[in-house]
């Protein structure tokens, strides 16, 4: 019955952070710089998980998420530009957000490929090496703009949506997580040979972590393409890959709370640093060098917020 | 257990295990040579030689972690070779490591849930919205896990990161992971490594109650010849690659090639 | 052919200029198993300081080339004993984590002296030689020179000194080394200080080829330099070099014989293909997992 209530109150919670959501853009309680900022959050929240779950949890280090990004980013623009403008934004905004995200899926199932006999380092450059290639494609497409980007997007995004696609994102990356996939990709992490041996079919697993992480990576891709109005193979580089990391370890790995905090640090203290002018991202890292001398696993590393347990597993009296 | 009665009735019977005339190569060195034996169902058999003898490899090419250079690997009667690991262990053969391999940052409940994996029946989207088989099946697996735990006693640790575990609980905790993925052969690398005489003592207790509650046959690598000429009902001695004996503890003991792998030549 | 070898000889001075910047990734690799991740930085510090040498004190090429690889070798061996030896025993993303910090550090730092792209002065008198029509600047014998006697005496001083012996040593093996007498930290100071120097030279020669500067040169040039490290296999000497030139040749040759917007897409495709055909590079040392 308490976990039942337990439960209850998480999804209580979420739907009263999406009502308020949708209060605040209807009624303009907030100024849009606020707004903004909240959006960016959640942008930077869906992306951090997403990088958590294959950094994180599954023990592999990618450093092109911003490839998958881009995917989503496109596919959704191209969607709503070119084939769903006609139709009411309201249907046509989450298609064309859902379409980026199982766009940059099937990406991520390319990446994934290697991931079977390439691992550790060089599977980060594999990652790497992949983005870049995504970047170079779409820069010699162009009927998307190439290198000079496309617009013409409607700016869709707004705070419940964002809000919206935030609940989806920590409610399925949590499922995935305590379930036996999610098992399976700790037990690669942990040892993948004993893994294999132990009937988790690695092959399986990975892909699925791939296709997960890069969905929502696209998902984000879409929300920031239809909040920005703008997008561009530049905006999808290196330094928006490294961006994901430092709010992965500033959280800690291994921690949807972790990301949650990551993301949200990060996202307001750049803000918050804005007075400085270019100077904010000379101190930025400093931060970030500092938290990892002095807290090298991050905020929360490893550690679990409780409310995102499911219930039968706090029940189960199991520490992560 | 009493060979005569395993050899007796099952004789007609496909072996649990046979290899044959396996033989593999690493680049240009040969660890294995025309190596032949077979397992017979509910047997509780070892195998010893010398260090570098092959071993270790013998198992991992029953396991797929190695494909052998040439033969075959029968299990029950049906051929697998070449097959990958994941799914010669859900066909029933689980093993151990030599140097205990168990997933360290993961709870000793996890462990042996994450053993589980093949044999749930869950696919991605069921987990990944928390259907109602997702439910069930999580329940059915902490159940059976925490029950397994309970019945070794390791009930009490579920909760405990396995590395904080004493070493002679993380090689039962192992044994149990391999158990818990539902398997009708057992692999046992080196169980009694660095384990001392009263630990090898319940170690010994706690195999023998394990393969009756599950009824299992067990293939075990072992160095200390207490445990193994207390234990095993059928001996395979490899040196060099290759069976030098094979047959029932009193007969691989007097047989004069072993004495020579073991004393004679100075290794 | 003319052409081809004209772009042969852009090859090879690119390729010089990647296999500087490699050796420092590979060699960081080689004894810490780490990526330096600000190590394409350290060399935009390099050219940064090649510009500060050329147009603001007007000095001389020898000079400039010096201020360049001791400012980075500096700046190198402080970051490690700052930044870096603090987390040798923390989990080893937490040390990349932190060089890509590092990284953005070193970056915006350089963004915030200079706003503005700067423009390094022509640092040799400039004319070039006809060699049966392929033509030969000063600027192209000069970095290929000052490479190919910067790389011989790395060679040197890794396989002929007694320190050479050590980093070997802790390449081989990093556990034991210490017990053998070997003071550690001081060699992967050394190893930091001989891979940030290359860079600082790599910085001077890129600005000579390229002479606009701009604080993000390092991600981009850095990239393709570690790609190089990685193409030989990362961690292993010669793989850098070989790497870097191979890169070298790709992406003049796409440049030259395809629409330039292809290189980077050939770059990495080649890359991408090869990690899934030889995950350990070229000449890199096979992991063999035991189970």
């Amino acid at each position: 019955m308490r976990t039942l209530r337990k439960a209850l109150s998480v999804k209580g919670a979420a739907a009263a952070v999406f009502l308020c959501a949708l209060a605040v853009s209807r009624y303009g309680l907030l100024d849009n710089y606020i707004q903004l900022i909240l959006m960016l959050i959640g942008i930077n929240l869906i992306l951090t998980l997403s990088l958590n779950l294959i950094n994180g949890y599954m023990g592999e280090f990618s450093v092109g998420h911003a490839g998958f990004m881009a995917a989503g980013a496109y596919v959704s623009s191209l969607l709503s530009v070119k084939v769903l403008a006609a139709c009411s934004p309201f249907w046509a905004f989450p298609c064309a957000v859902l379409a980026g995200g199982a766009a940059a899926g099937a990406v991520g199932l390319v990446v994934a490929v290697p991931s079977f006999k390439t691992r550790g380092d060089y599977l980060a450059i594999v990652t790497l090496a992949f983005s870049m290639i995504v970047k170079s494609v779409i820069e010699n497409i162009d009927s998307v703009g190439g290198p000079r980007g496309f617009l013409g997007m409607e700016k869709l995004t707004t705070l419940p949506w964002v809000c919206f696609w935030v609940i989806v994102t920590v409610w399925i990356i949590r499922n995935f997580i305590y379930s036996r996939f999610g098992r399976g990709i700790l037990a690669v992490r942990e040892d993948e040979i004993a893994a294999e041996l132990t009937g988790v079919n690695t092959r399986n697993v990975k892909m699925l972590a791939f296709v997960v992480s890069s969905f929502f990576a696209g998902v984000a891709g879409g929300l920031y393409a239809h909040l920005l109005q703008y997008i561009s193979p530049g905006t999808f580089d290196i330094i928006k890959s490294t961006e994901m990391l430092v709010m992965v370890y500033l959280g800690g790995v291994g921690s949807i709370a972790g990301s949650i905090m990551g993301a949200t640090a990060y996202t307001v203290l750049l803000e918050a640093l804005r007075p400085l002018g270019v100077w904010r991202m000379a101190v930025m890292p400093l931060l970030l060098i500092l938290l990892m001398i002095f807290r090298p696993r991050g905020i929360m590393g490893f550690r679990e917020a409780r409310w995102l347990v499911p219930g039968s597993e706090r029940d189960g009296g199991v520490k992560r | 257990m009493n060979p005569a009665e395993n050899n007796g009735p099952l004789a007609a019977a496909p072996a649990a295990l046979e290899l044959k005339n396996i033989t593999h190569h690493f680049g240009g060195l040969r660890a294995l040579c025309g190596v032949n034996f077979t397992v017979a169902p509910g047997e509780l058999a070892g195998i010893i030689g010398p260090n570098g003898a092959g071993k270790t490899t013998v198992f991992n090419l029953i396991t797929g972690v190695y494909k052998p250079s040439k033969g075959n690997v029968l299990f029950n009667g049906a051929d697998i070779t070449g097959l990958r690991s994941s799914a010669i262990t859900s066909m029933g053969i689980a093993r151990t490591f030599q140097n205990i391999r168990l997933f360290k940052e993961l709870t000793v409940l996890d462990n042996v849930r994450a053993a589980h994996y093949a044999r749930m029946k869950v696919n991605p989207l069921e987990a990944l919205f928390h259907a109602g088989r997702h439910r069930a099946e999580e329940k059915r697996v902490t159940e059976q896990s925490r029950a397994l735990l309970d019945k070794f006693g390791l009930g009490a640790l579920a909760g405990d990161f396995a590395r904080n575990l004493p070493y002679g609980l993380q090689r039962r905790l192992e044994i149990l992971r391999a158990a818990a993925t539902g398997p009708s052969f057992m692999l046992l690398d080196e169980p009694a490594a660095g384990m001392h005489p009263g630990e090898v003592e319940q170690l010994m207790a706690f195999i023998r109650e394990l393969k009756r509650e599950l009824s299992l046959t067990v293939l075990l690598i072992e160095h200390q010849m207490r445990l193994v000429m207390g234990m095993c009902t059928h001996i395979v001695v490899l040196d060099f690659g290759m069976v030098i004996a094979d047959g029932p503890p009193e007969q691989v003991r007097s047989d004069p090639k072993v004495m020579e792998a073991y004393m004679g030549s100075a290794r | 052919m003319i052409y081809f070898f004209q772009q042969a000889l852009n090859a090879v001075q690119l390729g010089s200029v990647y296999a500087l910047i490699a050796l420092g990734y590979t060699m960081v690799y080689g004894v810490l198993s780490m990526i330096n991740f600000a190590h394409g930085d350290f060399f935009m510090v390099g050219a940064f300081l090649c510009f500060v040498g050329a147009a603001v004190w007007h000095l001389p090429f020898v000079p400039v080339l010096l201020l360049s690889m001791g400012g980075v070798t500096m700046l190198g061996v402080a970051t490690e004993r700052i930044a870096y030896r603090p987390l040798r025993n923390a989990p080893k993303v937490s040390a990349i984590i932190t060089s890509l910090g590092v990284g953005i550090f070193l970056e915006h730092v350089t963004l915030g002296l200079n706003p503005y792209p700067k423009y390094i002065p022509p640092l040799l008198p400039s004319f070039s030689f006809d060699l049966g029509g392929v033509s030969v600047s000063t600027f192209q014998l000069a970095t290929i020179g000052v490479s190919f006697a910067l790389m011989f005496a790395l060679h040197l001083i890794v396989n002929k000194t007694k320190a050479g012996l050590a980093l070997r040593a802790i390449s081989a093996d990093r556990a034991m080394v210490p017990l053998m007498g070997v003071p550690v930290d001081k060699m992967i100071a050394l190893t930091f200080a001989l891979g940030s120097g290359l860079g600082g030279a790599a910085g001077v020669m890129y600005g000579m080829a390229y002479p606009v500067i701009d604080p993000y040169i390092g991600i981009i040039v850095g990239w393709k330099a570690f790609v190089s490290a990685v193409i030989g296999g990362i961690g292993s000497i010669r793989g850098a070099v070989l790497g870097a030139y191979i890169l070298g040749t790709v992406e003049i040759m796409t440049a030259a014989f395809l629409p330039s917007t292809y290189r980077d897409l050939v770059t990495f495709s080649l890359l991408f293909a090869l990690l899934i055909y030889q995950p350990s590079g070229l000449l890199g040392r096979v992991e063999i997992q035991k189970v």
